[in-house]
């Protein structure tokens, strides 16, 4: 190994060498960083949070709107289906008294 | 001139329903009566859908109607109305009656033609002295209507019925969700 490999050996040593900081390094680092770069939270601005709060609610409201009117319908339709079948009920009887009587009045008049 | 309704589905069927709850209607020959008849008329109602609908009976007029139903586990209603007699046979009749004929039900009305073509039967279900469901059948030459209520019915529920619910024979399908005969076959 020749002098000139050992002075390069030297150098890079010396080089690589661990050194600490000198003091205020950090503080140095830190003042040159620009105020308004630091991070800064995002805000939207009062109005659109407003705005999110009405439209949310609007499509809240109109979905339990929707709901209700379909329950109405169902509701009426199954109320009409139960007077029908009342109804049908109601003649049905009826027909039957009506046979039977007819029935009774001619058995009567025959001799 | 016939005249033939565009239909309206009228069975309301729960598919939610407990096994215990549920009483199908025990007519068998529905479907071939349905494809007999010029018109016909079905109304099934659950215990469920009975509930569901007596929350809207609160109109004028709905009060007894609610009260009928409110215990009922079901009321199932058919009517099919021919073009001309004999769509159906006394065989038809006789299979229809033979599923009342248990130590359950007993006969109230027994009413026969030498046709099968006038018909009529009232069978009650009784259990401990009490009236826990009704079919009547009622058969004309050219109509044949079937009534099967599952639950208890008292005495003034019938009177109720009979009166407060009757209209004119004929009348009580004005807002008719009725079915045509055609379209059964399809």
């Amino acid at each position: 190994m020749t002098d000139l490999d050992h002075e390069f050996e030297e150098e890079l040593r010396q080089g690589l060498m661990l050194r600490n900081a000198p003091d205020g390094f950090t503080d140095k680092v830190l003042s040159r960083i620009p105020e308004h770069k630091q991070a800064q939270p995002i805000r939207w601005p009062v109005w659109r949070w407003a705005t999110a709060a009405v439209v949310a609610l609007a499509i809240l409201l109109g979905v339990g709107f929707e709901k209700e009117r379909q329950q109405r319908i169902a509701g009426e339709h199954a109320r009409e289906q139960v007077l029908l079948a009342l109804r049908i009920t109601s003649s049905t009887l009826q027909a039957v008294n009506h046979k039977i009587r007819e029935d009774r009045s001619s058995k009567e008049v025959q001799p | 001139m016939k005249i033939r309704y565009r239909t309206l589905l009228l069975t309301l069927s729960l598919m939610t329903l407990s096994a215990s709850a549920q009483t199908p209607f025990p007519v068998t020959l529905e479907k071939q009566l349905a494809e007999r008849a010029v018109n016909y008329t079905e109304v099934s109602l659950d215990r469920k859908m009975l509930e569901f609908a007596s929350k809207f009976m609160d109109k004028e007029h709905d009060e007894d109607g609610r009260r009928i139903i409110q215990k009922l586990n079901g009321v199932y209603v058919r009517t099919y109305e021919f073009d001309k007699p004999g769509q159906y046979t006394a065989a038809d009749l006789e299979n229809i009656r033979r599923q009342f004929q248990t130590q359950e039900w007993t006969s109230m009305v027994r009413q026969r033609s030498k046709t099968a073509e006038g018909d009529s039967d009232i069978y009650m279900k009784l259990v401990n002295g009490e009236v826990q469901g009704m079919f009547i059948l009622s058969a004309e030459p050219k109509e044949l209507n079937f009534v099967f209520i599952s639950g208890p019915i008292r005495p003034e529920d019938l009177s109720d019925i009979r009166g407060n619910f009757g209209i004119p024979q004929g009348n009580y399908v004005l807002k008719a969700e009725k079915k045509s005969g055609k379209e059964a076959k399809q």
